[in-house]
């Protein structure tokens, strides 16, 4: 459970966030509220590979007027699920 | 020095010509027009990965993989096209030209001329050399004459892809192409198992072999769209029909490449 200091990502960022990934990467199988908002993006969980890192971090920076820098220490825990995702857009979007 | 070849199959892709057989029976009379919204769909690839690659490189794998199984894992590759991936450079330029440019990763990847012939290696597992290659209006000689050469230097079976696509405006403007095709030919040595139709090739002078000009409606259609990929047409006619004949293709300079097609 996150404090209150408003590092948790909203319900509605997470679902749009959710929908960003199934639009962008284009996951024709998956809805977005299929995603486990705590399971690994990458390898076993929804699958996703190192193009589609690329992919998503292109749309993040569309969408939300942000860098994701491929040399970045914390990508392990930025990608590591899709809450964990949410809460570093809600923290560094611009818009 | 007389080059020659077996054809052991041949691929075709564009709007309403899903494949060879289909373009064998516009050749053959049957009506033809080009399908609104068409999109290259290559059966090898799933769906997923497939939408990873540009809609060029889709139009280049689909009329590859038609010719695939006529072709060993360590043939050579020829791919050949005018304009190449113009479709992902004009998303490129775009893109640049935005207040904050932001390339998208799978635009950037695909953005160079052999980028159709790494995906069909990687998608159908080939271990020979390739060739990328370009050569204006005279993509397709350039492209045999270059197939041809490395069958007999190399005496490997060569898979030869022909293509191009409209590229989108402002591009498309310098370099109009009404609509895509693509037309894969397997190359197979000479001997006696070999299968096909038997397929030579010699230089001549242009000043006495001028290009051959289609002979069909469907030939003139593609020929009068400005997709270089249909200067295969007068050979593809032969084939179809399964007859022997000559056809002349253009190459930059002087010359020709004088094609001859012996039926069986």
């Amino acid at each position: 459970m996150r404090d209150e200091a408003g590092d948790m990502a909203s319900p509605e960022l997470r679902q749009e966030v959710a929908a960003l990934i199934i639009e962008a990467l284009v996951i024709e199988d998956i809805a977005p509220e299929d995603i486990d908002p705590d399971a690994p993006l990458f390898g076993d969980g929804l699958g996703l590979d190192s193009i589609d890192a690329l992919e998503l971090a292109f749309a993040i920076n569309q969408t939300y007027g942000f860098k994701l820098r491929s040399d970045d220490d914390r990508n392990g825990e930025i990608f590591a699920s899709l809450n964990a995702l949410a809460r570093h857009i809600a923290e560094n979007r611009t818009k | 020095m007389k080059l020659s070849a077996r054809i052991g199959g041949v691929g075709l892709a564009g709007p309403g010509l899903a494949d060879w057989p289909a373009l064998s029976a516009a050749i053959a009379g049957a009506p033809w027009a080009p399908e609104p919204g068409w999109q290259p769909q290559p059966a090898c690839l799933p769906s997923r990965a497939a939408r990873r690659l540009s809609p060029t490189i889709r139009l280049a794998l689909m009329a590859a993989e038609q010719i695939g199984p006529a072709l060993p894992a360590e043939a050579a590759w020829v791919f050949a096209s005018s304009v190449g991936e113009g479709e992902t450079l004009n998303v490129i330029l775009e893109a640049l030209r935005a207040e904050a440019p932001a390339i998208q990763p799978l635009r950037f990847q695909n953005a160079v001329h052999n980028a159709a012939a790494g995906q069909w290696s990687i998608a159908a597992g080939l271990r020979g050399p390739s060739t990328s290659l370009a050569a204006h209006d005279d993509t397709a000689g350039a492209a045999l004459l270059k197939a041809l050469m490395q069958l007999r230097l190399e005496r490997l079976p060569v898979g030869l892809v022909v293509y191009d696509a409209p590229m989108p405006p402002p591009l498309h403007e310098k370099r109009p192409f009404g609509l895509p095709l693509a037309v894969a030919l397997a190359l197979v040595p000479e001997g006696p198992e070999a299968p096909g139709l038997r397929l030579s090739a010699r230089l001549a002078p242009a000043a006495t072999h001028p290009p051959t000009p289609p002979g069909t409606e469907i030939g003139r259609a593609l020929a009068a769209s400005g997709n270089p990929a249909a200067a295969l047409l007068p050979l593809l006619e032969l084939l179809a029909a399964e007859r022997s004949g000559v056809a002349a293709l253009g190459l930059q300079g002087t010359q020709v490449l004088a094609l001859g097609l012996e039926a069986a």
